[in-house]
C-alpha cells in the first residue's frame, strides 16, 4: 500500500504537472480578438459590427432556437429572461437550492422572491416531487438548473409549468450544448439562460451570456432590455427612445469573437472530455466509499463539475460521519495533487444574503440539498481540457490510493467530531512506521 | 495533565513531540526538518504536510 502524500509519500499526481489550461486559447482566438481591436467596433452599435449577431446566429442554430441574444453575463441573462417572461416584483419564482447563488440573485434583482425547492439526491437538480411544494398563488416562473452540466428533468418541469401556466426559464450556465431527450438544453423551456464565463465549457475570455427563446416578441423585449429599453434599428439613425426601463446588459464584441472560435471547437471538445471522464468516474465508482456523477442514458452530460459524495457506511462509521469524512477526504486528495473543492458550502436558503439580509425569499423542505452540501466535493475545471484523459487517470490513482488508506481518513472525521473518543495513547503511528 | 506523544514527521521520518492534548488543525514543527505540520487527527494523532494543490472555482 502506498503512503498518502500528505503522510510522506509520493503524490498520485507528481509534483510540477501543470494545471491544464482552460479556456484553451489558440491563434485563432488571438487572431479573432485581434481583428476587433483593429477593426475599432467594439459594441454592438457599433456601425457594421458582425461578431456579435454571427455568434447570435450560430448559438441559435446549435441550440436550435429561433433566437439568441448575447449578454453581459450569465446572471444578468436569467434577469433578462425572467423579466422578459413576465416575472415581476412579489411574483415567486421557484429556484433549486442547490446553485451558484447567481440563480437566485437573478430573481431577487426583479423584486421577486426566489423560493428554494429540494434536490435528487444523484442527479443534483431540482426534484419534481419539490414543485408542488414550492407553488403557490404568487408563482410566476420555475427555473431549473442544469447543474454541473446534467439537464433536468425538464418533462416533468415543463409538464407541471403547463398545468399551472408557469413560464420556464433555463438556467444552461453549465450546459453548453447539451443534449436531452433530442433536444439541446436552452431549447426547452420558455427561454434559455447561458453564461459565458470564463470558467464554462462554452468560454469567453472574461464575462458573458446569451439568451435563447423561440418566441419573437420575449426575443425583442430581451433584446430593448439589454439596451436601455431602446429598439435599435437594423440600420439608419438611432432614435434615442426608450420604452421600458432596461440595462446596459450587452456582450462585447472582443468577447464575442473569443466565443465564436470556441463555439467552433465545442462539440469536438465535448466528445473528447466525455470520453476522458467517464473511465475516471468508472474507476472511482468500483470504490465502495464514493458515489459519482450520473448520466441518464435519455440525456448528455457536460462534465462541466464532477461531484462525488462520501459514503461513510463503506467507511464502517455511521452516517452522520459522512460530514466530518468528506473535508478529510478533500485534504487528500488534495495532498495527492488533485484540486477537489466544494462548489457551494450551504444551500440557497442559507446563503447570509437570504438568512441574514432580509432579501425576500421561501423555502421549502431542502434536506436533500443540505446533505449532499454536507457529504459531497467537487472537480471542476481541470476536466475541462480534452486532453485531460492522461490527468484524471492520475486523479483516479489518487482515489484509489486514498481508499487503501482510509484508515487514515477514518482516524481523521472521528477526530474532527466533538464526540470523538478519547485518543488513544497506545497508537501514534497509523501506518506503522 | 498533558503528557508528550511521539509521532512520526511525514517530511523526514524523524520524531515529533507533540502533547496529548493536541487539537485537529493545530500547526506543529518538526525538530528535525524544520517542516510546518497538521494535526489531522486525535485519535491516534496523524501529522501531514500542507496541502500544495489551491482549488479550482466556478460559478
Amino acid at each position: 500500500m502506498s503512503r498518502l502524500a500528505m503522510l510522506g509519500g509520493e503524490p498520485a499526481v507528481p509534483a510540477g504537472t501543470p494545471a491544464p489550461e482552460w479556456p484553451v486559447v489558440t491563434n485563432a482566438e488571438r487572431a479573432a480578438v485581434a481583428e476587433v481591436l483593429r477593426s475599432g467596433r467594439f459594441t454592438g452599435v457599433a456601425a457594421g459590427e458582425q461578431e456579435i449577431p454571427a455568434l447570435e446566429r450560430e448559438w441559435a442554430g446549435r441550440v436550435g432556437t429561433a433566437h439568441c441574444l448575447a449578454v453581459a453575463n450569465g446572471t444578468v441573462a436569467l434577469s433578462l429572461a425572467l423579466c422578459a417572461a413576465g416575472v415581476a416584483a412579489g411574483d415567486e419564482v421557484i429556484v433549486p437550492a442547490l446553485s451558484f447563488v447567481g440563480s437566485a440573485l437573478a430573481v431577487a434583482h426583479l423584486g421577486a422572491v426566489p423560493v428554494f425547492a429540494d434536490i435528487d439526491p444523484v442527479t443534483f437538480n431540482l426534484a419534481p416531487h419539490a414543485l408542488a411544494a414550492a407553488r403557490s398563488a404568487r408563482t410566476a416562473a420555475v427555473l431549473p438548473v442544469h447543474l454541473h452540466g446534467l439537464p433536468a428533468e425538464m418533462d416533468e418541469i415543463c409538464a407541471f409549468a403547463r398545468r399551472h401556466g408557469l413560464a420556464v426559464v433555463e438556467d444552461a450556465a453549465q450546459s453548453h450544448g447539451v443534449a436531452y431527450r433530442g433536444r439541446v438544453t436552452g431549447s426547452i423551456g420558455t427561454l434559455g439562460a447561458f453564461s459565458l464565463n470564463a470558467s464554462k465549457n462554452l468560454p469567453t475570455c472574461g464575462e458573458g451570456g446569451l439568451v435563447t427563446t423561440d418566441d419573437d416578441e420575449l426575443a425583442a423585449q430581451v433584446g430593448r432590455m439589454r439596451q436601455f429599453g431602446e429598439d435599435i434599428p437594423a440600420r439608419g439613425e438611432r432614435p434615442y427612445l426608450s420604452r421600458s426601463i432596461g440595462w446596459n446588459a450587452k456582450l462585447g464584441a472582443i468577447q464575442a469573437a473569443f466565443t465564436r472560435r470556441q463555439l467552433a471547437r465545442l462539440d469536438e471538445a465535448s466528445r473528447a472530455r466525455d470520453r476522458a471522464v467517464r473511465p475516471f468516474l468508472d474507476r472511482v465508482a468500483a470504490l465502495p466509499g464514493f458515489t459519482v456523477p450520473v448520466c441518464p442514458e435519455d440525456r448528455e452530460h457536460g462534465w462541466h463539475i464532477l461531484r462525488f459524495r462520501v459514503r461513510a457506511e463503506a467507511f464502517g462509521l455511521p452516517g452522520e460521519y459522512a460530514p466530518a469524512l468528506r473535508p478529510a477526504a478533500t485534504r487528500v486528495l488534495r495532498g495527492e495533487g488533485v484540486p477537489v473543492s466544494r462548489y457551494q458550502s450551504v444551500p440557497l436558503p442559507e446563503q447570509p444574503v437570504f438568512r441574514d439580509g432580509g432579501v425576500a425569499h421561501r423555502a421549502t423542505d431542502v434536506s436533500v440539498c443540505r446533505a449532499v452540501v454536507d457529504d459531497s466535493f467537487v472537480i471542476q475545471r481541470a476536466q475541462l481540457n480534452p486532453g485531460t484523459g492522461a490527468l484524471l487517470r492520475r486523479f483516479a490513482d489518487a482515489f484509489e490510493k486514498l481508499w487503501a488508506n482510509r484508515d487514515v481518513l477514518v482516524a481523521m472525521a472521528r477526530s474532527s467530531r466533538t464526540d470523538a473518543p478519547v485518543p488513544s495513547l497506545a497508537h501514534t503511528d497509523p501506518l506503522g512506521h | 495533565m498533558s503528557t508528550t506523544l511521539d509521532v512520526v514527521c511525514p517530511g523526514c521520518d524523524g520524531k515529533v513531540s507533540v502533547r496529548s492534548t493536541v487539537m485537529v488543525t493545530e500547526i506543529v514543527e518538526c525538530g528535525e526538518c524544520r517542516g510546518e505540520l497538521e494535526v489531522v487527527a486525535t485519535a491516534p494523532v496523524v501529522l501531514a504536510l500542507a496541502p500544495e494543490v489551491e482549488e479550482d472555482w466556478g460559478e
